[in-house]
């Protein structure tokens, strides 16, 4: 067919949420397309701002506490693990083995939990119904637990410093060894379905490539740089809580596109379901709650404190100045880098892509806004 | 809450117990250090604003083991300037350097760091709109996370919480709430959680 | 071109040849045909849906003991008086300032006059029932809390006594 180079196409704009179904909250993108590929992307994020970082400046240790579940819903117990570790680094607080162990526990129950939500949620993105409500069958499971240990099911607020808001309850490690007995079996289930269905594959392969370079670039961190073929695990990198003391391998794929990034996260629930195998035959008994001052005043100091979140890189960085209220609060939200990288991955992709593209980088609006 | 802050807050660089700062990067930044100590482990220095994007340069690039990975960028209002605070790590291992600038809190102006990281893009413009701090040379220097009308820089301490801006406006159950029990509120604690940002 | 439709056209790897054509339509019908075998299995596993409010009553959900739900306050039986002292501490403590307690008495017969909790504004954080030094204030597994009017869902000291009758303070996790 003869094509003439002077024969421009017109570019068009147009604007993908604020409300959309398939951007996982509230973001705005704006697409400038030329045909069905995408020129230019600019997102638009704030919308569910809610000034967590000046909320903590008004709050003693304690009272922020719950805030810290707020902004990334999906991984409340992760959040409340790198406040808590945070506070307790800065106030020289060491917890008990047991209490440890259980704090792992809960966030590698709420990281499978997460990663059950991106794989039924990157389902519907890319038009399949059953894989989401089959994973929150499973999801359920792992809230009821949280729900008779906390008694919430969404937002914890179950740490506390120096220790938990209580035991496991008697029938917690019963329930949760079934639990991860069936899990995996279901897991290949779910690949059955979703991941090695071929038209999923052909959809998510090749799309969304993110280079190492980019990711270098762009500070992108979690199962996006581990998709991009780079072992980065915070668990493994800085090492803390109890996770030296367990074996488990971190997933990673050298191609860097969407279904890499999405192999990366169902393998990691399998190595979640074997961190949490071992935690519960290691799970020491013993006390849980070491002795905390009533009125919690810091040294004045600061800490950067880092923990693997199901996003990446969580990092709470906090600043005391003597006095029973921060100075500072900074959240490092994995979410909010790995959203600028958007831009790069959907130059030249076609419009139908997008919503593939931004499931596959997996951003909780709340933890991008903050 | 700014009036009950201690005046000795140093923070921890350059406080008291830090060791000397690993020859390395001493020999590789050399004068451009204002202030430098080793806490933790973690390698914290101070550098001015005008040498800061060299400072990072060098230690992300030129460097045997390079702290190439920027993990945050973000301001801190300190009680006599603003910090822009960089947190700097190597690849893959849990070696940080913490690079800070200190800004006067009128008209603060520090060269931006997207030039070495994209990653600083959007950082600079949270800092930027929460701190008043101009990052020269930014790509994209609109506002970020807050709405247009909103006036000074929520994160400094000394913001005025706008009580009639309507996104901040309680809703009308609170406001009639204090009513009902009356007096109680007012005597105990004057207007303690005034600047908390309850942003409904 | 860059990197992104490099990818498309050489990662999967679309030869034309009718024997890689025909294999391709070969993995097609056998992936789908196990992701139908997989929704047909999962067809005759057990519901785990309830259709509430519209439950079955042999259905009723009952949390754990542990539950934080709705505010209780605590009688004490022997004295036949509320436990609470009225010594604020809750009302200092909340993070979100939603409990009000209007004291009344001097000395050992302190009582709450008055005792509201805006539940509307509460986050569940039981960060109030930890502080209390006479175990007085509570949280109950009653989860069903909605209203029609959000004036409603400030609870007063009746309420919260009356709730505290009920409440099995035996069994409570905290």
């Amino acid at each position: 067919m003869e094509t003439r180079s002077d024969l421009r196409t017109e570019e068009l704009l147009i604007n993908m949420g604020p409300q959309h179904p398939s951007t996982h909250g509230v973001l705005r993108l704006v697409l400038t397309i030329d045909g069905e590929r995408v020129v230019q992307a600019v997102p638009h994020i704030g919308y569910l701002h809610s000034s967590m970082e000046k909320i903590a400046e008004a709050k003693t240790y304690r009272q922020y506490m719950p805030f810290a579940d707020r902004y990334d819903y999906l991984n409340a117990m992760g959040n409340e693990l790198a406040y808590v570790r945070a506070v307790e680094k800065l106030c020289g607080i060491e917890v008990t083995p047991r209490c440890e162990y259980i704090r792992v526990i809960m966030a590698e129950m709420n990281r499978i939990a997460s990663h059950l939500v991106y794989f039924g949620t990157l389902g519907l993105d890319t038009g399949s119904w059953s894989p989401f409500l089959y994973c929150f069958r499973e999801r359920e499971a792992i809230i009821q637990l949280f729900e008779d240990t906390s008694g919430q099911r969404l937002l914890y607020h179950y740490f506390r410093i120096g220790g938990l808001r209580n035991d496991l309850p008697s029938h917690f490690c019963d329930k949760l060894a079934e639990f991860l007995d069936y899990f995996p079996a279901r897991i290949n289930e779910y690949n059955d379905l979703l991941t090695n269905n071929i038209i999923f594959q052909r959809r998510m392969q090749g799309i969304g490539y993110l280079s190492p370079e980019l990711c270098r670039r762009y500070s992108v961190t979690g199962p996006n740089i581990r998709g991009a073929g780079i072992p980065y695990d915070i668990r493994r990198v800085v090492g803390y809580s109890v996770y030296p003391e367990l074996e488990f391998d971190i997933p990673t794929r050298p191609e860097g596109d969407a279904y890499a990034r999405h192999l990366v996260r169902v393998e990691e629930m399998r190595q979640s379901v074997r961190i949490l195998k071992q935690c519960l035959e290691k799970l020491p008994e013993g006390e849980i709650n070491v002795k905390v001052p009533r009125r919690l005043k810091p040294v004045v100091g600061e800490v950067y404190e880092r923990v693997e979140s199901p996003r990446g890189e969580l990092a709470c960085y906090l600043i005391s100045d003597g006095s029973e209220k921060p100075w500072r609060l900074h959240w490092r939200a994995p979410s909010f880098y790995n959203l600028q990288v958007l831009p790069e991955l959907l130059k030249g992709a076609y419009v139908a892509d997008t919503v593939a593209i931004l499931g596959s980088i997996d951003i909780v609006l709340p933890d991008v806004d903050r | 809450m700014q009036d009950q802050h201690t005046s000795d807050e140093e923070s921890k660089q350059g406080g008291s117990g830090g060791e000397p700062l690993p020859a390395a990067i001493a020999a590789a930044l050399g004068s451009r250090i204002t202030e430098g100590a080793v806490v933790d482990g973690v390698v914290h220095i101070t550098v001015p604003a005008t040498e800061v994007i060299e400072a990072l340069r060098i230690l992300a690039f030129e460097m045997d083991e390079p702290y190439s990975h920027l993990s945050d960028l973000c301001g801190v209002d300190r009680p006599d300037c603003i910090e822009v605070v960089y947190h700097l790590f190597r690849p893959l291992s849990n070696d940080a350097c913490v690079v800070r600038v200190k800004l006067p809190r009128t008209n603060p102006h520090v060269p931006t760091a997207t030039v070495l990281w994209e990653t600083a893009n959007w950082a600079e413009r949270e800092a930027a709109e929460m701190y008043g701090i101009t990052f020269e040379g930014h790509p994209d220097p609109r506002r970020l996370l807050l709405p247009d009308d909103i006036s000074g820089y929520p994160l400094r301490k000394d913001w005025e919480y706008p009580q009639d801006h309507p996104y901040l406006r309680r809703e009308p159950l609170h406001e009639e709430f204090p009513e009902i029990v009356g007096r109680v509120r007012a005597e105990a604690a004057p207007a303690e959680d005034e600047r908390d940002g309850n942003s409904k | 071109m860059d990197a992104g439709l490099d990818m498309r056209t050489t990662g999967t790897k679309s030869d034309d040849s009718i024997l890689s054509i025909l294999r391709l339509i070969v993995q097609g019908i056998v992936s789908i045909a196990k992701s139908h075998w997989v929704t047909l299995v999962n067809f005759w596993r057990p519901t785990v849906c309830e259709r509430y409010p519209h439950k079955d009553k042999s259905l009723d959900y009952k949390p754990g003991p542990g539950y934080k739900g709705d505010f209780a306050l605590i009688t004490d039986k022997e004295k036949g008086r509320l436990r609470c002292i009225a010594c604020q501490s809750c009302e200092r403590a909340c993070p979100n300032h939603c409990i009000r307690v209007v004291p009344a008495g001097k000395g050992k017969d302190r009582y709450p006059a008055e005792f509201y909790i805006d539940v509307g504004l509460c986050m569940n954080c039981e960060i109030c029932v930890e502080v209390c030094p006479v175990d007085a204030l509570t949280m109950t597994p009653d989860y069903e809390c909605s209203v029609h009017d959000p004036r409603d869902l400030i609870r007063n000291i009746k309420q919260l006594t009356e709730r505290g009758m009920e409440f099995d303070e035996v069994s409570r996790v905290r």
